[in-house]
């Protein structure tokens, strides 16, 4: 019979993922990225070896489909983790929220643009792409080398199509 | 031979699958303003409708479906339904990155050069339908001619804030 503890691997996995990588960021022993490998990996063990622990003194006869299940909730978990983090690292609208933050009085417009304009966002973007060897520039022409990356883009320019309409973006 | 853990995989997977079908036929029929808060409310109360529906009608389809089989069908369409929805921004907003891979991928040799790029993403394209955006969720409100945080922005901008003082990182953005 299937107990409580069947679903606790997942979730201590989380738990793990979650704090190796803010201690690691946080003691400055990797960036960012480097904390984020670092609790995902520590994650994947823990929800291995967490379910192995539990297969072996559980009495559940279907062992595959718990496994199956609970790597499942961990990955997309994992992954939603990783894309909270992102959000505060690269979203707009946070940073955008930020500003304001500090800003008890309120901005206009003209205020917001020159605190965080489009060429800002396009150069932080830039920067990014540039150091990860993604996209290199050559006398001011820029060139995607990482051709790979364009397979994320192409999922979702697909799911945009599917939810939005296809001329949604052309339309933005 | 006991399949519960099967079970509750698929049937995570079905109501996942299912709300983000009824979650396409509505952005497709009416998209709603707030789709951040729509689309939380969309999959949770899929969910709810799963703990409260489930056993109901697996009894009457005579299906054994475990109390435990069910919470991990919760578990796993919940999980499925939080990647979906933090994916979802990126469909939604011009992701600059995004975009940036695209124009540049799509120019023929020698590449994009940079100056068309700027003068075809400035803050008509990045910035202002963001500052929208928050308005519509009620993150922000517009006093006269400047914004400010509602409540609830401010809130979220604490959230934010918070976490990259707990992880020792800069402003971000």
């Amino acid at each position: 019979m299937m107990t409580i503890l069947d679903l606790l691997p997942p979730i201590l996995a989380l738990i793990v993922n979650a704090g190796t990588q803010i201690i690691t960021c946080r003691i400055k022993a990797t960036g960012l990225i480097g904390s984020i490998i670092c609790g995902f990996v520590l994650g994947v063990a823990t929800v291995i070896g967490s379910q192995l622990t539990f297969a072996a003194t559980s009495s559940s006869g279907d062992a595959i489909g718990e496994a199956c299940a609970n790597l499942l909730i961990f990955l997309c978990g994992s992954y939603t983790y990783f894309h909270f983090l992102n959000m505060g690292e690269t979203a707009r609208r946070i940073r955008l929220l930020r500003e304001l933050e500090a800003a008890p009085n309120g901005l206009t417009l003209a205020e917001l643009s020159q605190r965080y304009h489009a060429r800002e966002m396009l150069e932080r973007r830039l920067g990014r792409l540039c150091s990860k060897g993604i996209v290199t520039e050559t006398d001011g022409y820029l060139r995607v080398t990482r051709k790979g990356v364009l397979v994320v883009t192409g999922i979702i320019n697909f799911l945009t199509a599917v939810v939005l309409g296809s001329d949604y973006r052309r339309s933005r | 031979m006991d399949h519960q853990g099967m079970v509750g995989l698929a049937l995570g997977i079905f109501v996942f699958a299912t709300t983000w079908c009824l979650h396409v036929v509505w952005w497709r029929t009416s998209r709603p303003q707030a789709t951040a808060r729509a689309l939380i409310m969309l999959f949770g109360g899929g969910l709810a409708l799963t703990l409260a529906g489930g056993p109901i009608i697996a009894a009457g389809l005579s299906f054994d479906l475990g109390t435990i089989s069910l919470l991990r069908a919760i578990l796993v369409a919940g999980a499925l339904a939080a990647a979906y929805i933090a994916t979802y921004p990126a469909l939604e907003a011009i992701s600059p990155t995004l975009a940036l891979l695209d124009d540049i991928a799509a120019a023929p040799a020698p590449g994009l050069s940079c100056q068309a790029l700027f003068a075809a993403m400035d803050d008509s394209v990045l910035l202002h339908p963001r500052i929208t955006d928050l308005l519509n969720e009620g993150l922000v409100e517009l006093v006269g001619d400047r914004h400010r945080l509602t409540a609830k922005g401010a809130r979220v901008a604490r959230i934010f804030t918070g976490l990259r003082r707990l992880l020792g990182l800069s402003v971000g953005g």
